[in-house]
């Protein structure tokens, strides 16, 4: 079991960083994070544990799929592939997005390299739904009509296309080369964000014809919750309005006056609605991904 | 204390100590022996022949040599001290036995021999008549009847030696025993706190020490001390002795100057002396501080002076440079004027400028102390630095761009080939994703379009369905529509 090791500065000094380049802890939550866990004679911090569990199940998509890629069978790939993949992607996006408001929701910064792994994640998962979708799928024109023959598919191919350059240049050595650049770069992924809502759109249009879980048959009468459009939507308005500037510097006045309570409290609503919708998304990623893995694929 | 010394140390000086205490032992019993052994070993043989006891105060009568070639005889000696010739066995029975200086015995009443100590009877008196205790003869080296004047010689000038004489020496011996063991036991004691003491608190022991590595100054069990031995360097600071430190073995310690240097021996008062070693190595310290900060304000001094030189050649320079550039834009900016009467170089000679760099470089701003500021002039072309980064944000932005070019001339090409409704309202089931057992994917003809077409009229009103819905459903939704 590990122990925790707290000095009586709570973080261990690292000797091999100068001043300036150790981010000091901006919360009591951050600086709790940067103490020490014992494992078996090494020292892990907390952050470092907590960031590995919850970076974790960024690769359940793949996971999920990868029994599928492995024995080549084709009918799980033709029936839940781009289902478990684009499903994946899509909470992975979510996901990225969520790393920014959370931080001006708390103030603090401990998860924010959530954000990048998440991203790479993202990248991986939707090139590979780009991969398979094109040389499985049964759609008429070959590997092109199956990547841009129809308006979703564009929509979802120049999602691709802008998310693998960015999954090349997200690695430090990049980030370096590239300098001030970089950050505007990483930042067409709001034009990924704003093309999943074409995407949706295109796929499933605004009706509830996908408002089931599972096989068509089992009804749960709750169709706007398993509609992956309303679903993006409903993730998407908390982080869209914690991302305004005015929200942002309200909610850091709040966090300086020591009134983080009422910030909370305030986003409680938008907090629960994005994780009601967020809830179906998982539910409906690990209910199609499991089976996926078994090979006995669900759709519907 | 000395035994649990040699226990303490774990076998590291007990060979040694038990070596110095032998060696004390034997030097003491030799000098005892040489000293004081003859003088005791007669007064015992006395002891074991003579009746009396050598301590009581007796009468005695040293033969005298013989004058007028007479030899002195018992009869005579009886005439002379007890008046009465006829009583020489007297004598003879007092001193039958006995040994005589020159080692020989009187045996018979009628050998005597000049030198020999007779001893006489209580009532004997008269000319050559002793009182006194009766002096000790020493045993000779030899039997040898030639020696008797020598001991007759030495009877004569020391009358008063005796056994308490003897005695006394023997005590002086065993004192010397006892002061060389207590010098002994001293030492160990020295030694065995010596070497509790860590190696670099020890104060050195004087440069003669150190060039002869001996092991009594370093102890016995110093790991090389041999010739060619030399003290472990500790890095860090040379030592230096304070001034008034000397050589000796003992360190003089702060505040020692008036005590006596018997009073430093490290035999006594551990605690004391770890306090005198503690004070010593505090005021070691704060020397080499003070040596340091000493040291450390130069170096910054003269780091102070290099600088201020570099800047003052830099802004010299800087000048140079500026006057160079003015001059340059110059004769840029008039070109048209003869060569002849251009201005001059302005400043320095023109013989330490440059004779072609800066012909086409930009002005530095220079901003000379004291001097207003002037405005720099602008670089024509970014900073390197800005088009590696603007070179290498290319990259992901033109491939960006191919695959986007790509999806619009692949998408455009569907478009053109199948239609606009084809590519955008698609039916339900047209291309949808083929159900089939697991497996590899069967080959399928590309008949979806022949499909569409078959169905296009069929099912005109459900568009905007879904691809992956199944054929089922999507029929359900459009039964439910309708």
């Amino acid at each position: 079991m590990a122990t925790p090791v707290a000095g009586p500065s709570g973080a261990r000094p690292r000797p091999n960083k100068a001043p300036g380049q150790q981010r000091a802890a901006r919360n009591p939550v951050d600086a709790w994070m940067d103490q020490d866990f014992k494992f078996a004679g090494s020292f892990i911090k907390r952050k470092t544990v907590a960031l590995f569990l919850l970076g974790v199940p960024a690769l359940a998509p793949l996971f999920f799929m990868s029994r599928a890629v492995i024995e080549l069978n084709s009918n799980t790939m033709n029936q839940v592939e781009a289902d478990v993949l684009g499903t994946g992607a899509m909470a992975l996006l979510i996901l990225t997005l969520t790393i920014t408001p959370l931080v001006t929701l708390t103030g603090q910064h401990w998860f924010v390299p959530l954000r990048k792994w998440y991203g790479i994640v993202l990248g991986c998962t939707a090139t590979t739904d780009a991969v398979l979708a094109s040389i499985t799928t049964s759609f008429a024109g070959g590997v092109i009509g199956r990547l841009t023959g129809h308006t979703f598919l564009l929509a979802g191919f120049v999602m691709v296309a802008i998310l693998f350059p960015l999954l090349l240049i997200s690695s430090n050595r990049a980030q370096r080369s590239l300098g001030k650049y970089w950050k505007p770069l990483q930042k067409l992924t709001y034009a990924v964000w704003g093309l999943l809502f074409v995407h949706l759109a295109l796929l499933e249009g605004f009706g509830f014809q996908h408002g089931t879980n599972g096989p068509s048959s089992s009804i749960d009468h709750n169709p706007v919750l398993h509609q992956r459009l309303y679903q993006l939507t409903a993730c998407s308005l908390p982080l869209l309005l914690l991302r305004l500037p005015p929200v942002k510097r309200w909610a850091a006045r709040q966090h300086k006056a020591g009134h983080e309570k009422v910030v909370y409290l305030v986003f409680l609503p938008l907090a629960a609605l994005y994780i009601i919708f967020f809830a179906y998304i998982v539910n409906e990623e690990i209910f199609k991904g499991v089976s996926a893995f078994r090979l006995q694929p669900v759709n519907g | 204390m000395l035994s649990r010394g040699i226990r303490g140390s774990a076998g590291g000086f007990a060979r040694p100590a038990a070596y110095v205490a032998a060696a004390a032992l034997v030097v003491t019993a030799m000098a005892v022996a040489m000293w004081a052994g003859p003088l005791a070993g007669a007064g015992a043989r006395t002891q074991s022949h003579a009746s009396a006891p050598p301590r009581a105060r007796v009468k005695f009568y040293i033969v005298p040599p013989p004058e007028d070639g007479s030899a002195e005889s018992l009869f005579a000696i009886a005439a002379t001290t007890l008046g009465d010739g006829g009583q020489f066995m007297e004598i003879f029975n007092l001193n039958k036995g006995r040994l005589q200086p020159d080692g020989g015995r009187l045996t018979s009443p009628q050998t005597i021999e000049p030198g020999w100590i007779l001893r006489l009877p209580a009532d004997a008196a008269g000319p050559g008549v002793h009182i006194g205790l009766l002096p000790a003869v020493a045993r000779p080296a030899s039997h040898r009847p030639s020696r008797p004047a020598a001991g007759v010689a030495a009877s004569s000038h020391f009358p008063s030696l005796s056994g308490a004489a003897g005695s006394a020496t023997v005590i002086s011996g065993a004192l010397l025993a006892l002061l060389a063991a207590g010098m002994a036991f001293g030492l160990f004691r020295r030694r065995a706190i010596f070497r509790r003491i860590p190696m670099h608190v020890r104060a050195p022991r004087g440069p003669a020490a150190d060039r002869t590595g001996s092991s009594a100054a370093m102890g016995p069990k110093m790991p090389s001390a041999g010739p060619g031995w030399e003290r472990p360097r500790v890095p860090g600071p040379v030592w230096q002795a304070p001034a008034g430190r000397s050589g000796q073995g003992i360190p003089q310690l702060p505040g020692d100057q008036g005590t006596a240097p018997a009073d430093l021996s490290w035999a006594g008062e551990p605690v004391r002396l770890a306090n005198r070693i503690l004070s010593d190595a505090d005021q070691q310290a704060a020397e080499i501080r003070q040596q340091a900060a000493c040291q450390a304000g130069d170096m910054r001094e003269a780091a102070e002076r290099d600088a201020a030189e570099l800047r003052a050649t830099l802004m010299e320079m800087s000048a140079e440079l500026g006057r160079m550039a003015a001059y340059v834009t110059g004769i840029l900016q008039t070109t048209a004027t003869p060569a002849t009467a251009r201005a001059a170089w302005p400043g320095k000679s023109p013989a330490t400028r440059p004779a072609t760099k800066s012909a086409t470089r930009p002005a530095e701003p220079v901003t000379m102390p004291g001097e207003p500021p002037t405005q720099p002039a602008r670089p024509a072309a970014k900073p390197a630095t800005r088009s590696r980064q603007f070179r290498a944000a290319r990259l992901p932005v033109l491939a960006m761009g191919v695959a986007l070019l790509f999806g619009l001339i692949a998408a455009t090409t569907e478009m053109a080939l199948h239609g606009y409704d084809f590519f955008v309202f698609r039916p339900p089931g047209t291309g949808a994703t083929q159900q089939g057992p697991p497996g590899p994917a069967p080959s399928r003809p590309p008949t979806a379009h022949r499909h569409y077409q078959a169905t296009r009229c069929a099912q005109a009103g459900t568009r905007g369905a879904h691809h992956h819905s199944r054929p089922d459903t999507a029929q359900a939704t459009s039964a439910e529509r309708r």
